[in-house]
C-alpha cells in the first residue's frame, strides 16, 4: 500500500519554500526557466479568451470613444512637444549666441556612472561629440560622456551630480561680483553632491570644491572653465547656471540646484558650436509612428485578484515584449508590461496599485510643462486613478486663484526607454503647494476594455525578424 | 498515469482558467468588484477534500496553470500560493472532514484571505524599489501593504466561503474531472491520510 511518506511531504514543503523565496526575491534566470516550463498556459489563455465576447460590445464602445478623442489627444500632444522644445532651449539671449542646439529626450539612467542616457529627437547622434555640454533651459546639466556605444541612436551624459564630475564655475552675487577688496567674481569647482545631501528634490545640494575665498556671498553660480585647455567645448558651456550658492556654515558651501535631477529631468539640449552647414537640426521623428511597436491582443477580461488591475496579452518575450514596456492604444497609455512569459504577458494598467510612470503636466495658464516626477498609482476609486504626488516643483499657492486646484493634462515623460514621452494619461486637478497630495486622474475612457493594443519594443520589428 | 487521468488533469487546468477568467470578468467596475469570489480556489479546495493526499501537488499545479493563463501575477507567486493552500488543506484533512458544509465554508474564506495576503506580500516586495523611486515614496509604499491587501480581501473571503458552501460539491463534479475522483475511491484515500 502506498502512503504519503515523510519524504514526499518534506519534498513538497521544500518546493514550497523555494517557490516562496523566488516569489519574494526574484531571480530573472530561474523565473525565466519556470516561465518556459509553464508556457503551455498560453494555450489555456486562448481557450479562455472566448469569455471576452461577453464584453465585446463594451470593447467596441471603448474603441469608438477612443477614436473620437484621438484628434484632440494628438493636438494637445503636439502642443506639449512644442512647449517642451521651446523651454528646453536657453532663454537668456547670450546663451543662444554662437551656439547650435540638438534637442534630446532622457530615456534612462546610465548603468556605469551617475548619468543619463539621451536620445536625440532627430533619431541620430550625428554631430554630437564627447565633452559637449548638455543643458535644460539656462541650466547646465552635465556633459556628453559617450556617443553611440551599444545603440548608435543613444548618448550617455555624465551629470553634474556624479561623484567624479567637476566643472569650473564663478559666483555672481546679488550684491555685485566684486568683493570688499575689489576682487572679481570668486571662482570654484562644482561637481557631485554634498555629504549632507538628503537625496530629495530641493534638499539635494551640489558640492562646491576649492572656493577661491573663504567668505562668499550668496548668489548664482555659473559655468566658467576659465579658458584652460583641459576641457573641450568650454565656450559652449560658458555662462550656464549651476545653482544658487548656500552657506552650510564653518566655511562650507554648496549649491541648491535649479532643477530636480532625480525626477524632473526629461528634456535636454546638447550645445554645439555654430552649425557651419546652416541646415540646423533635423525634424524630430515621432516614435508613435516608428517600427518599434507590436500589435497585440488582449486574451483575458481582467485581473482576477481583488484590488489589482490588468489584462493578459497574447504575445511574450519571444516576440520581443519586455517588462516595463508601454502598452498603448492610439496615443493613450493603457498600461505597462508587468510580467513577460515566452508566449504571453501580463499588463498592469494605470489603476493597479504600484503602477509607476514618469509624468509631465500641461497646466492651464502656465506655458512651461510641469514635471511631476515618477508617480505611483494608489489604485482606482470611483473610476478615477489615484496617484500620490509630493510636489518637487510645485504650483504657487499664493497666486490669483487663491489656492484652488488647477486643471491639467497629464502625459508620460521621457526617462524610461520603453515608455515614450507624450502618451496621454488623462486629466487631473493639480493641487497647489508642496504636498504631499493625491491626484485624481480622469481617463475619460475605460481602456481596460480594449482588445487591440500595441506594445513598445526594444528594437524595431524588422531587426527582430532579421530583416535588413 | 492513464490517458484518461492525464486528460482529467488538463480539464482541471482548463476549468481553472475559465474560473479565473470569470473572476476577472466579474471584478470589473460594473461587476462585483472586491466581492468577487475566488472560484479557482474553491475548485482546488473542493478537489482537495476528495482526492488522495499525493495528488495535492498536481491539483495545485493544474489550478495554478489555469490562473497563470489569465493573470498578471508572477507565475512563481501563484504556484507557491496554490501549493501552500493545498498543503495546508492536506494537513487539515488529517483532523477535519473538509467536505462538510461548515468546514468548507470556513476553509474557503480562510484560504481566500491567506491567498490575497500572500499575493499582496509578493506585490509589495516586488514593487518596493518602484515605490522608493517615486516622488511620494511614503504614500506609494503605504498602498502596497500586504496586511492591508489581506484585510481588504474580506469581501472576497466572505463570497469565497459562500461559494464553497453552495458550489463546492458541484465544482468537484465538473465535466472531465470524473477520472480524478474515480481513480482512487474516497474511502480508500481516507485510509491513507
Amino acid at each position: 500500500m502506498r502512503r504519503s511518506t515523510p519524504r514526499p511531504r518534506a519534498l513538497h514543503l521544500a518546493a514550497l519554500a523555494v517557490l516562496a523565496f523566488l516569489a519574494l526575491r526574484p531571480s530573472p534566470r530561474l523565473e525565466g526557466a519556470i516561465d518556459l516550463a509553464l508556457a503551455p498556459a498560453r494555450v489555456l489563455a486562448e481557450l479562455a479568451a472566448p469569455l471576452r465576447l461577453v464584453r465585446a460590445r463594451q470593447a467596441r464602445a471603448a474603441e469608438a470613444a477612443l477614436r473620437a478623442r484621438e484628434p484632440d489627444d494628438y493636438r494637445v500632444r503636439r502642443q506639449l512637444f512644442a512647449d517642451q522644445a521651446r523651454f528646453a532651449l536657453p532663454e537668456r539671449p547670450e546663451l543662444r549666441q554662437g551656439r547650435s542646439f540638438v534637442h534630446a529626450e532622457v530615456v534612462g539612467r546610465a548603468d556605469s556612472l551617475d548619468g543619463i542616457v539621451i536620445r536625440p529627437e532627430s533619431g541620430t547622434c550625428a554631430g554630437i561629440l564627447p565633452g559637449m555640454p548638455v543643458v535644460s533651459g539656462d541650466v547646465y546639466v552635465g556633459r556628453v560622456a559617450e556617443v553611440g556605444g551599444e545603440d548608435p541612436a543613444l548618448a550617455t551624459v555624465e551629470l553634474v551630480t556624479g561623484g567624479g564630475f567637476h566643472v569650473g564655475a564663478v559666483l555672481h552675487s546679488t550684491e555685485g561680483d566684486a568683493d570688499a577688496l575689489g576682487r572679481g567674481p570668486a571662482r570654484m569647482v562644482v561637481g557631485g553632491s554634498t555629504p549632507r545631501a538628503r537625496g530629495r528634490g530641493h534638499e539635494f545640494l551640489l558640492a562646491v570644491h576649492n572656493p577661491e575665498r573663504r567668505a562668499l556671498r550668496e548668489g548664482a553660480v555659473r559655468v566658467d572653465e576659465g579658458g584652460g585647455a583641459l576641457e573641450p567645448f568650454q565656450r559652449e558651456a560658458q555662462g550656464f547656471d549651476l545653482g544658487r550658492l548656500v552657506d552650510l556654515g564653518e566655511g562650507r558651501y554648496a549649491l541648491e540646484p535649479s532643477i530636480d535631477y532625480r525626477a524632473g529631468l526629461f528634456q535636454v539640449v546638447v550645445v554645439r558650436p555654430p552649425d557651419p552647414s546652416g541646415l540646423g537640426e533635423a525634424p524630430p521623428a515621432d516614435v508613435l509612428f516608428d517600427e518599434a511597436w507590436l500589435a497585440v491582443r488582449a486574451t483575458a477580461c481582467g485581473e482576477p485578484t481583488p484590488g489589482r488591475e490588468g489584462l493578459a496579452i497574447g504575445s511574450g518575450s519571444w516576440s520581443g515584449v519586455r517588462e516595463g514596456a508601454a502598452v498603448v492604444s492610439g496615443v493613450r497609455l493603457v498600461g505597462r508590461v508587468a510580467h513577460a512569459g515566452p508566449f504571453g504577458a501580463g499588463v498592469a494598467t494605470l489603476g493597479d496599485p504600484g503602477f509607476a510612470v514618469p509624468v509631465l503636466a500641461r497646466v492651464e495658464g502656465r506655458e512651461r510643462p510641469l514635471p511631476l516626477g515618477r508617480l505611483v498609482s494608489l489604485g482606482r476609486d470611483a473610476g478615477d486613478v489615484l496617484f500620490a504626488w509630493d510636489a518637487i516643483e510645485h504650483l504657487d499657492p499664493s497666486v490669483e486663484t487663491g489656492g484652488a486646484p488647477v486643471p491639467a493634462q497629464l502625459f508620460t515623460a521621457s526617462s524610461e526607454r520603453l515608455v515614450p514621452r507624450g502618451l496621454v494619461l488623462g486629466e487631473a486637478e493639480l493641487p497647489r503647494g508642496k504636498g504631499p497630495h493625491v491626484i485624481r486622474l480622469r481617463q475619460g475612457l475605460d481602456l481596460t476594455r480594449l482588445g487591440r493594443l500595441w506594445v513598445r519594443l526594444e528594437e524595431r520589428r524588422s531587426a527582430l525578424e532579421g530583416e535588413p | 498515469m492513464t490517458r484518461s487521468a492525464v486528460l482529467a488533469w488538463l480539464f482541471l487546468a482548463l476549468w481553472a482558467a475559465w474560473a479565473s477568467a470569470l473572476q476577472g470578468l466579474a471584478a470589473g467596475p460594473e461587476g462585483l468588484g472586491r466581492w468577487v469570489p475566488d472560484l479557482a480556489l474553491v475548485l482546488a479546495l473542493s478537489l482537495a477534500a476528495r482526492l488522495p493526499a499525493e495528488d495535492m501537488v498536481k491539483v495545485a499545479l493544474a489550478v495554478a496553470l489555469g490562473r497563470i493563463a489569465v493573470s498578471i501575477q508572477p507565475p512563481v507567486a501563484l504556484l507557491a500560493g496554490y501549493l501552500g493552500i493545498l498543503l495546508l488543506a492536506r494537513g487539515l484533512r488529517s483532523v477535519l472532514e473538509l467536505g462538510g458544509p461548515l468546514q468548507r465554508t470556513l476553509l474557503g474564506a480562510l484560504a481566500a484571505l491567506l491567498f490575497a495576503g500572500w499575493l499582496g506580500l509578493v506585490h509589495a516586495e516586488r514593487a518596493r524599489d518602484v515605490a522608493a523611486q517615486a516622488v511620494a515614496p511614503g504614500a506609494a509604499a503605504g498602498s502596497l501593504r500586504p496586511l492591508a491587501a489581506a484585510l481588504g480581501a474580506w469581501p472576497a473571503a466572505l463570497s469565497t466561503g459562500l461559494c464553497a458552501l453552495l458550489l463546492g460539491p458541484a465544482l468537484a463534479r465538473l465535466p472531465g474531472l470524473t477520472p480524478l475522483r474515480r481513480r482512487r475511491p474516497w474511502s480508500r484515500a481516507a485510509s491513507l491520510r
